[in-house]
This record gives C-alpha cells, sequence and structure tokens, in this order.
C-alpha cells in the first residue's frame, strides 16, 4: 500500500519525533569523547564565527558548516565552555552538555531516517518504508554516530537527501530538482572536502539521465561545490593516514552479507526473465557501485601512498557510504520482493532470506555496540 | 531446454520447501552462534567502561578528594558491567554498594553489600559500610549487629583480600605499587576497626537514649571503598 503525500508525511513526522527521542535517550548514555571535546573546547565556544569562517580553528576539518551550526546551539542553550583542560580529554559525564552539544546531530540522523521513511512510502509502500527503516536501524554506523558532535551525522543526512533527489529524478522527474540538489551540494561542499567525491559521482549520473537539464545546469550543480571543497581541501591540515585494517574499514561502512545480495540481485536481474520484472531500480546501482568503487580505491591509492602514518584511517570518514548501502538494500530488496511475488513458495523464500539477514545484521549491531560500550554509562 | 528445467526446478513447491527449511537452519545456526559470541562482547565492554585513571577511590579514601557524584556514577557504569558478567564477584558487589550509597540509592547499596558479605564473610569493610548505612537510617539494632559480626573478623584476611586477593577489582584501584600504598592501606584499615569499636559502643547504647541517637547523627560517619 502506498500513501499519498500527507500521509506519508504525517507518519514520517511520527517517525521522526519517535527517533529523535530515542536520540536524546542516547545522548544521555553516551559519555562526551575525545575528539567531541576537542572541537567544543578548542573551536566552537572559543572561536567566534569570524574566526570560524577565516579558519582560524586547530581542528584539521576547516570546512565551516558544522562548527557555525554547533556555536549557534551552543549560544542558544548558553553552553559554554567545559571546565576540562584540552589536554586532557577524557571521557566526560556531563548530562546537560551531552544532550544540547547532540542536538543537532540527533536531529540530522532522525531526518535522515525518516526522509528515507517518506520516501519509501511515498514512492513505493508503507511494508518497504518500515523496512528500510529496520534496515537504517541496524546499521552500525547509524548507532555509532546517531548522537555525536562531529560533522559525520550532518554528512550523513546531507548524503541521504542527495541521494534520494538523484533517485527521484529518475522515479518522479516531474520533481524540480536542480536547485535542491545545488543546495545540497554547496551544503555537502561546507561540510567535508571529501563529498567531492560523491558530488562528482552526481555529475556523472545526472549526464548520464540528464533529460531536460543542459550541461550548463549539470555543471553549475556540480562544479561550482566542487571547486569550494576544494577551496576548502587547501586550508585542512594535511596528516598522513593509514588504514590499520583496509576491509574492516570498508566493511564498517557496507555490510559484507549486504554485498551478498547486490550480486544476488544483479545475477537475477540478469537472468529473469522480462515479464517478471515488473518494476525495477537497477539502474540508480551504478551510481552506488560507482561511490562504493571510488571510495575503496581512494583508500587503497592513499595506503599506498603513505609510509609513516600520522593517524589511522576510521570508518567514520566514509560515513557517506552508509545512507547509500541502505537505500540500496531497501531497493533491492523492494524489487526481489516483486519479481518472487508470482510464486508464493520463492516469495517465503525471499522473505526469510531478507528478514533473516536484517535480524541477523540486526544482533551483530547490538554485539558492536554493546563491545564498545558507548550506551553502557547510566545518566543520572 | 535446459533453462526450462532448471526453473521448474526452482520453481517447484518441493524444491522451495527443501530451501525454507535450509534457510531456516542455517539462520537459527547462525543466531545462536551470534548469541553466544554477545557474552565475548559484553567483558570487550569493560575495557571499553574502564575508568582512567582509577585512582579517584584511592584519592577519596586517603587524600580526602571533593566527592564527586559525576565520577562515582563513571566507576558504577563500569562496576555495574562487571557484576552483569561476574555477578558473583564479592568485590563488585561491595564497591557497587559503595558507589550507589553515593549515588543516593541506599536501598541498591544495601542489596550489594549484602550480597557482598554472603559471598565473601571474611571482609570487614562491607560490614562496617552496611552499618553505617544502617546508622543513617537509624536502625541501630541491625547495625549494631552487622557491625559486631564485621569487628570479629581478622583484619590480616581483609589486608591479604585487598592487597593479593582481588586482582580484577581492588588492584586496579590500588595502583601499580603496593609497596608504596601498603602502609597507608593497613593504618586506614586499623583506624577504621577503631572507630567501628567507638560505634559499636554508641549503637548498643543507641536504643533508649535521645542523646546518643543525636550524637550518632552528628558524627560524620562516611562510608569507604576500602
Amino acid at each position: 500500500m502506498r500513501f499519498n503525500h500527507l500521509k506519508s508525511l504525517y507518519l514520517s513526522g511520527i517517525v521522526f519525533l519517535l527517533l529523535l527521542a530515542i536520540g536524546f535517550l542516547l545522548s544521555e548514555r553516551k559519555l562526551l569523547w575525545n575528539d567531541e571535546l576537542y572541537s567544543q573546547q578548542t573551536a566552537i565556544t572559543v572561536d567566534s564565527y569570524a574566526d570560524i569562517l577565516s579558519f582560524k580553528f586547530p581542528d584539521g576539518n576547516k570546512n565551516p558548516l558544522f562548527y557555525i551550526i554547533q556555536k549557534t546551539v551552543c549560544n542558544i542553550f548558553s553552553l559554554h565552555k567545559l571546565a576540562i583542560s584540552p589536554h586532557h580529554l577524557r571521557p566526560t559525564r556531563d548530562i546537560p552538555a551531552q544532550i544540547i552539544m547532540r542536538i543537532p546531530s540527533n536531529i540530522y540522523i532522525s531526518l535522515a531516517l525518516s526522509l528515507i521513511f517518506y520516501f519509501f512510502s511515498r514512492f513505493y509502500s508503507v511494508f518497504i518504508a518500515f523496512y528500510a527503516l529496520g534496515v537504517a536501524l541496524v546499521s552500525p554506523m547509524v548507532w555509532m554516530y546517531w548522537v555525536e558532535a562531529r560533522p559525520y551525522p550532518l554528512w550523513f543526512l546531507l548524503t541521504t537527501i542527495q541521494l534520494l533527489l538523484l533517485y527521484c529524478r529518475r522515479i518522479a522527474p516531474e520533481i524540480e530538482i536542480v536547485k535542491p540538489l545545488l543546495l545540497v551540494h554547496l551544503l555537502l561542499a561546507f561540510t567535508s572536502s571529501a563529498s567531492m567525491i560523491q558530488i562528482s559521482i552526481a555529475f556523472l549520473i545526472l549526464l548520464c539521465w540528464k533529460g531536460k537539464y543542459n550541461k550548463m545546469q549539470l555543471g553549475l550543480i556540480c562544479a561550482v561545490p566542487i571547486g569550494i571543497a576544494l577551496f576548502y581541501n587547501f586550508f585542512n591540515l594535511s596528516f598522513k593516514i593509514k588504514t590499520y585494517l583496509f576491509s574492516s574499514n570498508l566493511f564498517d561502512a557496507v555490510m559484507p552479507e549486504r554485498l551478498f545480495v547486490y550480486v544476488i540481485y544483479a545475477l537475477t536481474a540478469w537472468a529473469l526473465p522480462k515479464k517478471y520484472k515488473t518494476s525495477s531500480g537497477n539502474i540508480f546501482f551504478l551510481l552506488i557501485f560507482l561511490l562504493f568503487l571510488a571510495s575503496g580505491l581512494f583508500i587503497l591509492l592513499m595506503d599506498l601512498n603513505t609510509k609513516n602514518s600520522d593517524f589511522g584511517f576510521f570508518s567514520r570518514y566514509l560515513i557517506y557510504i552508509a545512507p547509500a548501502d541502505i537505500l540500496m538494500y531497501s531497493l533491492a530488496s523492494f524489487d526481489l520482493f516483486q519479481w518472487s511475488r508470482k510464486n508464493t513458495w520463492i516469495y517465503i523464500n525471499v522473505s526469510i532470506f531478507l528478514g533473516g539477514l536484517v535480524i541477523m545484521r540486526g544482533l551483530m549491531t547490538y554485539r558492536a555496540i554493546l563491545g564498545e560500550a558507548t550506551y553502557l554509562h547510566v545518566p543520572g | 531446454m535446459f533453462s526450462s528445467k532448471l526453473s521448474k526446478f526452482f520453481l517447484s513447491p518441493v524444491t522451495n520447501i527443501i530451501i525454507a527449511f535450509f534457510l531456516l537452519w542455517a539462520f537459527l545456526i547462525a543466531t545462536k552462534s551470534i548469541m553466544q559470541t554477545i557474552t565475548v562482547a559484553e567483558i570487550s565492554a569493560l575495557a571499553n567502561l574502564a575508568p582512567q585513571p582509577m585512582d579517584y577511590f584511592w584519592e577519596l579514601n586517603t587524600n580526602h578528594a571533593e566527592l564527586d557524584r559525576n565520577k562515582i556514577r563513571y566507576y558504577a557504569d563500569y562496576y555495574e558491567q562487571l557484576h552483569k558478567v561476574f555477578p558473583s564477584l564479592w568485590e563488585v558487589n561491595g564497591i557497587l554498594g559503595y558507589c550507589y550509597h553515593y549515588l543516593n540509592d541506599d536501598s541498591k547499596a544495601v542489596q550489594y553489600l549484602t550480597a557482598a558479605i554472603q559471598y565473601n564473610p571474611g571482609f570487614f569493610w562491607n560490614y562496617y559500610n552496611l552499618a553505617v548505612i544502617y546508622t543513617h537510617e537509624s536502625r541501630y539494632n541491625e547495625a549494631a549487629d552487622i557491625l559486631q559480626k564485621g569487628l570479629k573478623e581478622n583484619p590480616v584476611f581483609t589486608l591479604r583480600e585487598l592487597l593479593v586477593g582481588s586482582k580484577t577489582v581492588y588492584l586496579p584501584l590500588l595502583g601499580p605499587d603496593l609497596r608504596e600504598v601498603y602502609v597507608d592501606v593497613s593504618d586506614h584499615l586499623k583506624k577504621t576497626y577503631q572507630m567501628g569499636f567507638v560505634l559499636i559502643r554508641l549503637l548498643n547504647q543507641a536504643q533508649g537514649s535521645e542523646e546518643i541517637q543525636e550524637k550518632l547523627r552528628e558524627i560524620d560517619l562516611s562510608l569507604y571503598a576500602f
């Protein structure tokens, strides 16, 4: 059952509020840690807006959007510098600061997941919308960075919006995407310089699907933001970074069992007679494959060219792949459900297979988050 | 020809029932093995929860550091997890009893301290701490009974348990060099035994005397982690 705009919006609003409430509970249970405290103590509460815009803060990432939003939220709630030395940033329990500093990140992730929910309930079905929400909620990256006063949740939200807009271009061409996409790309460029990878890939996809848009418009959507990202990259502190374990970094962002499903999906799409393939989102997969491939190549090249590293490469630098993975897995599942619908037995087996994988991933994510002890700090 | 035979085979109900059973079996096995490793995750969570540095209780005990409930809660999170994995570790029960008293939850504190005494009846501090909580609650008879039992225990046993017997809990709290802390710990234990004798005398007299009860309320009785 597919919902109209109003019903989808209403239901997504409820999902958003529920996720937001969960996020506040998580904020209470997660201590402030080194990176959050460093940004807070050395940039957000110390520097003026002008300093942030002119790169005069010690964080490695100089793209200002996250810092400006964070500073505004801290000003609204009168959260000033915490009584901690920036040289001894141990895990810190400060419940009001934990909640206030993570309000933006909580909103970003809750909004991203609600948008995914809205998208599927509006264009597919309510069942697949809840399924996609489940797929998102079993992703470790979501739980790791749901409440985190760093730029990653903002990056997650903007990537989600970017992917949904691009996909809307395919399934609902009547929706005007140029201006919103330009805005999202600009915000991405002001959030992280690494976003130029995903903006470049979006450009390639738009070239393939250009339809009524001309090359000039498409260039504007992508070239200006890439220019901004490159500009900030020039001011970013350059560290020598190397992965500790290449595959682990990559597979925190893209689940290995999901890759297995993508292979099955691709094989089925190739082998299945046309009459079974009533609808398909597989053209969209090109974007996500390219995103995944480009990220993998980027890390590989970085590893090969770095001998003595200053820092390790963390999977959070690939957080932009997580929403792509969530969308792709949900779309692949939708197609597999649709294709198998005509044969009850195959439909049951596909349901057991996909449902089982989601449940197993949920347990594995629970195990990973439990092992990290992120949310084991009792509030109060 | 081959393709139609193959598709018939895959579309037949018998094949699909077999596949369904196989899938369910595979998921059950996989789920079971993941559930088994969740205990391993609980243990690895301990390493991530362990407070760094672990000297706050020591500072509280010996250098009268300022009482910081946030820090005590931070320690309690770690010991809660340790308790979840190893519920019958007497030291964990004892430390949690101490923490919960300062987190203003005396009913939980009593519960943990009682369990600690049950698991290791020879360790003096748990009797003393429980008696202090009972005294705060004006349960003088119970306080006297429990303290009486504690004072009968051999202090050398308590010292041995603290310095040698508890590798997981007390040793990390005492720091790396035991020779440095030995004198302080034994001195502190001696003082608390002395305090215990004074307290039991007052407790025994408290039942009929308003004046003694008033005195007991006035004395600043603290709990000690060790």
